[in-house]
C-alpha cells in the first residue's frame, strides 16, 4: 500500500495520527494528573500500587490514581500497536520525558510486571528503549479499526459492566445478581430497548454486556485480519487480555445464559446463525488461544 | 486511508449521539460531507462494512468527511431520532470548524462550510436522513439546498418489522420471530408498519415540498432477496438500482474486489 508513496507524505501522515493519540487518550492531562505519584515517598507508592489482596482499595483518591495510572498504561498499549502497524510517527525521544520518568518508577514497574502483568508493557519498553523505529507492517486501516474497538470499551455502559464483573457493585448490583436477571428474556429485552438516559443500573449493566458480545466479535473480526501478523493480533489482544483471561469466566457464563434465554430456535437453526453457547465458547477459546503465542 | 484521519468520536460534537458515532475527516479542507446513518438495531459503522476503509482509498473521496452517526434505533421514536440527527446535521452545516475543533478534528478555517452534503441512509436510516432532510427544507434552512439523498434498502414506505427485528444486531437476533414481535417493545416500529401515521407525515411532506434535492433521492438501491423493506417508489424517487442475490443487511456493505459497487455509485453522487 506505501508502494511510491512520497516518503515526507507518508512521514507527515504518521505525525498527525501520532499526534491524534495523545489528543485522543489525553496523553498530556494523564501525566500531569500523576505528577502526584511520582512525587510521594517510594512507601507511599508502593502501598498505593499495592495487590488488591494485600488490602481492598477502597478510598476515592487510591481509585482515582490507580485508574489514571491504568489509563495512561493503556495509552503505552496503544503507542505499540500503532509503532507496529506502522501508523505512527516514532520520533526522538520516542515518549515524552514525564511518561519515562512515570514508567521508570520501581514501584509502577512493580505493578505493570508482577502485581497486574500487562503483557504490552514489555514490548513497548522494549522498543522505546531499543528505539526500534522501523514498524513490522503498513496496516494503518487496521489500526483505526482498532481504535475504534477501542473506543466502545469506554463506553459507560461497558465499563459499568466491566466493574461489576470484576467484583465492585454498581447501585444495588452485584455480580451475582446480574446474573440472575439475564436467566429472564423479558428482562433484557426490556434493558436494551429502554432509552439510556432512563436506564436503571441493571438496565445499563444488561446493555452492557450486550456490548460486549458485540466487542468481542469485533475483536475476534480484527484478529482475523491479520491472521498471518502475529505481533498485531498480540498487539490488539493484549490490550484486553485480562478480561479473557483473568475475567473469562465469568463474562462466558454470563453471556451463555443471556443467550439461553433469549433464543428460541432449534439447535439446527441456532447453529446456522452461529448463536449457540458453543459458538461462545469457541470465541473465548480462540481469544486464549492468542496469548500463548510467544511474546 | 492516508487523506483522512484516524476515527474521531464525536461524543463532543453536541448531538445526543450514540458513543459508537465517529468521523474520519479528509486532512485538506473538504467539498462534502457524507453522512451515514444505520437502520434497526444497526451500528453507527459496522453496518456499512468495508464502506469507510473502501472509500478512503479512492481518489473521489479525497476530500470528502465521512460522518457515521449512532442513535438510538430501538429505544426511541422515529420523531424523536430525526431530532437527534436533525441537530447533528445542522451542526455539521452551521458550524463545521467549531464542531470540528470541540471533537478533535483537523482545523478548518473559520468561514469553512460544506458545498455538499450527501445523508446516506440504510432501512430505517433511509427513512430518517430523508425526514431530516425535508425537515431542514421546510424550516428554510440554507444548507438545505446543499443536502442529497442516497439511500440503501430504504424504509421509507414501511417494512415487515418481524424480520426487521430478526436482522438487528446485537442481543435481539437471538429471539425467535413469534416472540420478537410479541415482546419487543421499539417504538419505531409502529413508525414503520406500512401506512402508519409516521410514514404519511413523511410522503405529506414530500408533497408539500414538491421536486427537491431533498424530496428526490439522488439514489435508491434494493436487493433482490430483501424481504424486510417495501420496494415501491417513494415521491418522485428514480427507478431504484437493483443489487442482485444481495439481501437487505449486505446491499450496502460493500466487500473488497468483489462487491465495490456501493462505493461506486457514492462516488458518482460525489460529482
Amino acid at each position: 500500500m506505501n508502494q511510491g508513496l512520497e516518503g515526507a507524505q507518508l512521514d507527515e501522515f504518521r505525525r498527525a495520527n501520532l499526534a491524534q493519540v495523545w489528543n485522543l487518550y489525553r496523553g498530556k492531562k494523564r501525566m500531569a494528573e500523576l505528577a502526584p505519584v511520582a512525587q510521594m515517598a517510594a512507601n507511599d507508592r508502593s502501598r498505593l500500587l499495592r495487590h488488591h489482596e494485600t488490602a481492598d482499595i477502597d478510598s476515592e483518591i487510591e481509585i482515582h490514581y490507580r485508574q489514571r495510572l491504568d489509563k495512561l498504561l493503556h495509552l503505552c498499549g496503544i503507542l505499540e500497536a500503532g509503532w507496529c502497524s506502522g501508523a505512527l510517527a516514532f520520533p526522538d525521544p520516542p515518549i515524552p520525558a514525564e511518561l519515562d520518568a512515570i514508567l521508570s518508577l520501581p514501584e509502577v514497574c512493580t505493578y505493570f510486571q508482577n502485581t497486574y502483568p500487562l503483557a504490552h508493557m514489555e514490548r513497548f519498553l522494549e522498543r522505546i528503549h531499543a528505539k526500534r523505529v522501523t514498524p513490522f507492517y503498513f496496516e494503518p486501516t487496521w489500526f483505526a479499526a482498532l481504535l475504534r474497538l477501542d473506543a466502545n470499551i469506554r463506553d459507560k455502559k461497558m465499563v459499568d459492566l466491566l466493574l461489576i464483573v470484576d467484583g465492585y457493585w454498581s447501585g444495588e448490583i452485584n455480580f451475582r445478581s446480574l446474573v440472575a436477571a439475564v436467566q429472564q428474556r423479558e428482562v433484557i429485552i426490556e434493558a436494551i430497548t429502554t432509552p439510556r438516559d432512563l436506564r436503571s443500573p441493571l438496565q445499563l449493566a444488561i446493555a452492557g454486556l450486550e456490548a460486549f458480545l458485540l466487542f468481542c466479535d469485533d475483536l475476534q473480526e480484527l484478529l482475523d485480519r491479520v491472521e498471518s501478523k502475529k505481533e498485531l493480533q498480540e498487539a490488539a489482544f493484549d490490550l484486553y487480555r485480562y478480561w479473557f483471561l483473568v475475567r473469562g469466566e465469568e463474562l462466558k457464563s454470563i453471556l451463555k445464559k443471556a443467550i439461553a434465554a433469549l433464543s428460541d430456535f432449534n439447535d439446527d437453526e441456532a447453529e446456522a446463525r452461529l448463536l449457540t453457547p458453543g459458538a461462545i465458547d469457541l470465541l473465548f477459546a480462540r481469544a486464549r488461544d492468542y496469548t500463548a503465542l510467544p511474546v | 486511508m492516508l487523506n483522512h484521519t484516524l476515527p474521531t468520536p464525536l461524543d463532543k460534537l453536541g448531538a445526543s449521539l450514540s458513543l459508537e458515532s465517529s468521523a474520519r475527516w479528509a486532512r485538506s479542507p473538504a467539498k462534502v460531507c457524507v453522512v451515514y446513518v444505520h437502520g434497526y438495531g444497526g451500528r453507527a459503522v459496522a453496518t456499512w462494512g468495508e464502506f469507510p476503509d473502501l472509500a478512503m482509498e479512492q481518489p473521489e473521496f479525497a476530500e470528502v468527511d465521512l460522518v457515521f452517526l449512532g442513535y438510538e434505533s430501538r429505544s426511541r421514536t422515529a420523531a424523536f431520532n430525526v431530532g437527534v440527527l436533525y441537530r447533528a446535521v445542522s451542526i455539521l452545516a452551521e458550524e463545521a470548524p467549531a464542531a470540528l475543533k470541540r471533537v478533535g478534528g483537523p482545523e478548518r478555517e473559520e468561514k469553512f462550510a460544506y458545498e455538499r452534503i450527501i445523508l446516506v441512509g440504510h432501512s430505517l436510516g433511509g427513512a430518517l436522513v430523508r425526514d431530516v432532510a425535508m425537515s431542514a427544507k421546510e424550516m428554510g434552512k440554507n444548507w438545505a439546498d446543499k443536502l442529497h439523498l442516497a439511500l440503501f434498502a430504504p424504509a421509507h414506505l414501511g417494512a415487515n418489522v418481524i424480520e426487521l427485528v430478526q436482522m438487528s444486531l446485537g442481543f435481539l437476533k437471538y429471539i425467535g420471530p413469534f416472540k420478537a414481535i410479541a415482546q419487543i417493545k421499539s417504538p419505531v416500529l409502529a413508525d414503520l408498519e406500512k401506512n402508519s401515521d409516521y410514514l404519511k407525515a413523511l410522503m405529506d411532506k414530500a408533497n408539500r415540498i414538491g421536486i427537491h434535492s431533498t424530496t428526490q433521492a439522488k439514489i435508491v438501491i434494493h436487493a433482490s432477496d430483501d424481504k424486510v423493506v417495501y420496494h415501491n417508489t417513494f415521491f418522485r424517487d428514480p427507478p431504484c438500482v437493483a443489487y442482485d442475490k444481495h439481501s437487505h443487511t449486505s446491499c450496502c456493505k460493500p466487500v473488497r474486489a468483489s462487491f465495490q459497487d456501493p462505493v461506486n455509485i457514492l462516488a458518482g453522487v460525489l460529482l
